[in-house]
């Protein structure tokens, strides 16, 4: 019939044109990934578990590519400013330079250091098709 | 003896992000932590502009670093003077070299773009003077690297947010150093950058 691997098993409809290879994800660490159409996401693999998310800080659009794994394999930290973030929610865990600056954080007109902002990863939803991985155009996990 | 050198480039960024980079002190010890990651408020003047820091590495065990006196200077100017080694007994040429550093971003209007001028002024005894020049190549080295990963910064978020969007750094939530001098300068409700002229308070 012609079908080769890449044409079989069918991609979902709604996935990235170019699927993830199951196989060539490095545990525990940040793997970084062109899905296709522009998007770059960042997977972490965690036994059988993925946490896959678009490649951009949503504090200052960082490269989560290059973020690193937390000793707790449960959060990642973004490269630029530090920003730690849970894996399984996506959302902002700490800000390590709230400790750091501490002393010059004080309230004023233009900076209200008790807002906390709700920042969240952009977590992707992702099917496992044989040994691929495809990544969905739609937030959560499959 | 007196050794003075300038080191002057364009960075294809408006000159409000530059200064926004500058002032955005929680990317120091992430993003150039390859340099220092430890930065540690040990006192300031905040009136005056003036923050005495102290930035550190480990090296063999040891944590050593410097202290620095920095001081803003509103709209563009930076200055950094009063280098000490840390720990003190450190053996360091900042025992018997004084330096002090002005960098000044000016508007390039046409291109809507910044020009860096880092001004440094080294204090030698006699007997370092042979060495003035490599003393200067190392220290224009590391400015140019450290400027290298802003401008991939800059760069990264000019293309997801906008060359002249700066609007994160204001945000309510968002530390940066000498905030209100920044955004009375490069605020919604500011007015643009006259080069050559610092618009007043």
């Amino acid at each position: 019939m012609g079908q080769n691997t890449t044409d079989w098993p069918p991609a979902p409809p709604d996935a990235y044109s170019r699927p993830i290879e199951l196989r060539g994800l490095r545990g525990n660490a940040v793997n970084v990934r062109d899905v296709g159409d522009g998007m770059e996401v960042a997977v972490v693999r965690r036994g059988d578990t993925l946490h896959v998310w678009r490649a951009v800080c949503p504090h200052m659009g960082g490269p989560l590519g290059e973020a690193t794994l937390c000793a707790d394999g449960a959060s990642l930290q973004c490269p630029w400013h530090g920003y730690v973030f849970d894996l399984e929610s996506g959302r902002l865990r700490d800000n390590p330079n709230e400790q750091i600056m501490s002393v010059l954080r004080r309230p004023s007109a233009c900076f209200r250091p008790e807002r906390t902002p709700k920042y969240a990863l952009t977590l992707l939803a992702y099917r496992v098709v044989g040994e691929q991985v495809w990544v969905l155009r739609r937030r959560g996990a499959e | 003896m007196k050794h003075r050198f300038t080191l002057e480039y364009e960075i294809d960024c408006p000159v409000a992000i530059a200064v926004a980079v500058y002032l955005d002190a929680e990317h120091y010890v992430f993003l150039h932590k390859k340099y220092s990651d430890t930065y540690e408020v040990l006192s300031h003047d905040l009136p005056g502009r003036k923050i005495f820091i102290r930035e550190s590495w480990e090296l063999f065990g040891l944590r050593i670093g410097q202290t620095c006196m920095t001081e803003y200077i509103p709209p563009a100017t930076f200055l950094n003077y009063d280098i000490q080694p840390y720990p003190w007994w450190l053996p360091s040429i900042h025992h018997v070299m004084k330096s002090r550093t002005k960098l000044v971003y000016t508007e390039i209007p046409e291109r809507n773009s910044t020009w860096s001028m880092l001004e440094m002024e080294l204090d030698i005894p006699f007997w370092l003077w042979p060495f003035r020049r490599w003393v200067q190549r190392a220290i224009e080295r590391l400015k140019i690297e450290k400027d290298e990963q802003d401008i991939d910064m800059i760069r990264r978020r000019a293309a997801l947010f906008g060359r002249e969007n700066n609007s994160i750094y204001l945000a309510d939530h968002q530390f940066i150093l000498h905030k209100e001098d920044y955004a009375r300068h490069f605020g919604l409700n500011s007015k643009p950058l006259d080069p050559g002229k610092v618009p007043a308070p």
